[in-house]
């Protein structure tokens, strides 16, 4: 596959601050790829400097190939949608829409114009809403436009800036899987900002989780959950035990206390200072166990949400999140229940000490 | 819609309007009494009778003297208005994107500091630049534009001059206060789609000001209609305006009947002016 964007060492400062260091990144054409990270690490500052609106500080932007660092917005034939939408509001449906065409000028011909905007507005399920205001439509239908008014000139990249967090939760559920079926049919580029880790789970091909202006870990939804390469990625990814502890000379244990020493799957490297483990890969028996890192724990408390309940379990004075599916004849958590409970050792992640210090120094 | 100001345990609305409206109750009895006075032909009560009449309007409207002063007063109105808010509108967008907060509050202060200048100052200073010795002769013959300096007093070009001059700050901060609330995502869309400097200014950011822009052009229109000392200064008596006419029919004639009855007229006619213009604008803007 061509790569269609790359990031060569982007950084960006304000003032005394370092918004973005060292940002590396190589995105292939028709993949959709997610700048994923809290409020602050720099996603969007990327963004903007991908379609032109910000400028690097240093680094290089490459649009298929060709170098387009300092070149404003309108020169590099991307498009974007933004989290306001920023519709045109003197405009109706069919103009927004048309605006792109019309100003990348290679489709004089008016006919190809309609024919491209009720092409792209089917797209975006919206066919019959060309002669609407802006100001008529619902928060969904502007956040629709918005997308088909993106893709109308057929851009090479498409960047989406935060484009469900200003809706409704139910319909940005709806939208979050059209979004992905729309991208697909467009067969376009995407670059995808969010702070909503489901989001990016969903959504994209590629996950590039940022913090502090770094890039943190690349890698598909499945790597970046099941692998998290620091202790910042397994905690702002899903839920996650992070326990912290002491590797074992032979590298195959880690002591979190005393009591609780911990076997791992594979030797773990010399680094690490740290242990992952996800809610749903601790096992729960009503019997006491005998496999490897099996404990017994008391249920301190519960939270109810649904499909499955979480609760959080002393193990020894250590507390773990772990969950049970509600299905009938599971047992149900409560507080104060006993519960038998065995941690596999493949399903910890060894985490290194590295981040760890930079994680407590930035704070 | 929701009525903001009835929402339960809001003040009581009469309060609310009460301290501006006690301010404008003897505003209003005096154009009532105006409006009185604007039948009444002068000298009155010379035998202890008044006479009613509707001359002091028939000279107000059809002496062709007054309908031509009339006529440039409305004329002023409009090219101040117009011009105004043209000049004001690229100052605004400058001031509402300066990239520095301190520039930003530099160019409203500097904007600002023109009221804080006494008017007859302000305009007595414009004689200097636009006088036979002024700068703009100096500047002209200079750079051989013209040949012999001529003074550009007394002329309409000195009163627009001036009036512009008097009006363009209220026009720069009324289209400013728009320009800051708009989002200037909508400008970046543009510019990601394709859209140069100029067109995103054309096509996005321009039309979305035009209601600002309007306001203050009809803001200096009205300023404008009702001008007295800057067409008395940069004017004189060979170019007046309606309003210097109705000081002149009570200060030397004591005709207060006249000039009621021109007040009367000027107030329908640009009011009625700029009702037409609002209605136009808007059959426009609605499509």
């Amino acid at each position: 596959m061509p790569t269609v964007l790359a990031l060569r060492a982007i950084a960006k400062r304000y003032g005394s601050i370092d918004a973005l260091t060292g940002i590396d990144l190589d995105v292939e054409s028709g993949s959709f790829v997610s700048l994923l990270g809290p409020s602050g690490c720099g996603k969007t500052t990327l963004l903007r400097i991908i379609a032109g609106i910000l400028l690097p500080d240093s680094g290089e932007v490459l649009l298929s190939g060709r170098q387009v660092t300092n070149d404003p917005p309108f020169a590099r034939n991307l498009s974007m949608v933004f989290q306001d939408y920023a519709l045109f509001p003197h405009m109706n449906v069919f103009d927004n829409v048309a605006f792109g065409i019309r100003m990348r000028g290679s489709v004089e011909d008016k006919k190809r114009i309609t024919q491209r905007v009720s092409e792209v507005l089917e797209l975006v399920q919206l066919g019959a809403f060309a002669t609407r205001q802006i100001s008529e439509l619902s928060g969904g239908q502007q956040q629709r436009i918005a997308i088909a008014r993106a893709l109308a000139p057929r851009p090479t990249l498409l960047l989406m800036d935060e484009p469900l967090s200003n809706l409704d939760a139910k319909v940005r559920d709806e939208m979050r899987s059209e979004l992905k079926d729309i991208q697909r049919k467009a067969a376009v580029t995407t670059v995808y900002v969010t702070h909503d880790q489901e989001e990016a789970l969903a959504l994209s091909d590629r996950i590039v989780v940022m913090s502090h202006g770094r890039i943190a870990q690349i890698g598909t939804a499945a790597e970046i959950y099941s692998a998290p390469r620091d202790r910042f990625v397994a905690d702002f990814v899903g839920k996650a035990n992070i326990l912290e502890g002491q590797l074992t000379p032979d590298l195959r244990r880690i002591a979190i206390t005393d009591k609780v020493v911990l076997e791992l799957g594979e030797a773990a490297p010399g680094s690490t200072a740290a242990v992952a483990i996800r809610p749903e890969q601790i096992i729960l028996s009503n019997t006491p166990q005998s496999a490897a890192n099996s404990f017994t724990g008391i249920i301190q408390r519960e939270t109810f949400v649904g499909a499955m309940t979480y609760a959080e379990c002393d193990v020894c004075g250590i507390r773990l999140t772990l969950l049970s599916v509600n299905r009938i004849g599971n047992n149900q958590l409560r507080v104060g229940l006993r519960v038998y409970l065995t941690i596999p050792p493949a399903a910890i992640r060894p985490l290194p000490n590295t981040e760890f210090l930079t994680q407590r120094d930035r704070a | 819609m929701i009525d903001a100001s009835r929402f339960p345990g809001a003040p009581r609305y009469g309060l609310l309007v009460l301290p501006a409206g006690i301010l404008f109750a003897p505003f209003y009895a005096a154009m009532t009494l105006i409006g009185a006075i604007s039948f009444v032909e002068y000298p009155a009560l010379r035998d202890g009778i008044i006479n009613i009449t509707l001359n002091n309007y028939e000279l107000a409207l059809l002496d062709s003297f007054n309908f031509e002063v009339l006529l440039r007063t409305i004329r002023l109105g409009l090219v101040v208005g117009a011009l105004s808010a043209v000049l004001a509108t690229p100052m605004a967008y400058g001031i509402a994107r300066a990239s520095r907060r301190d520039l930003q509050l530099t160019l409203i202060l500097l904007t600002i500091i023109p009221f804080l200048v006494n008017a007859l100052v302000r305009v007595f200073a414009l004689t200097t630049v636009l006088g036979r010795e002024g700068f703009l002769n100096f500047v002209l013959v200079n750079i051989r534009i013209v040949d012999r300096p001529s003074s550009f007093l007394r002329s309409e070009f000195a009163v627009v001059m001036g009036q512009t001059y008097f009006v363009v700050p209220f026009a720069i901060l009324i289209i400013t206060a728009l320009m800051a609330k708009l989002n200037e995502n909508i400008e970046h869309a543009a510019s990601t789609l394709g859209a140069g400097p100029w067109q995103v200014f054309f096509k996005v950011t321009l039309p979305r000001l035009y209601p600002a822009i309007f306001s203050a052009g009809l803001i200096g229109y009205a300023l404008s209609v009702s001008a007295f000392v800057v067409p008395l200064i940069l004017g004189g008596d060979q170019y007046k305006m309606y309003s210097n006419l109705i000081f002149d029919q009570v200060a030397f004639r004591g005709d207060f009947g006249r000039a009621a009855a021109m007040a009367v007229v000027l107030l329908i006619v640009s009011v009625a002016l700029a009702e037409l213009l609002r209605l136009a604008v808007r059959r426009i803007a609605g499509r």
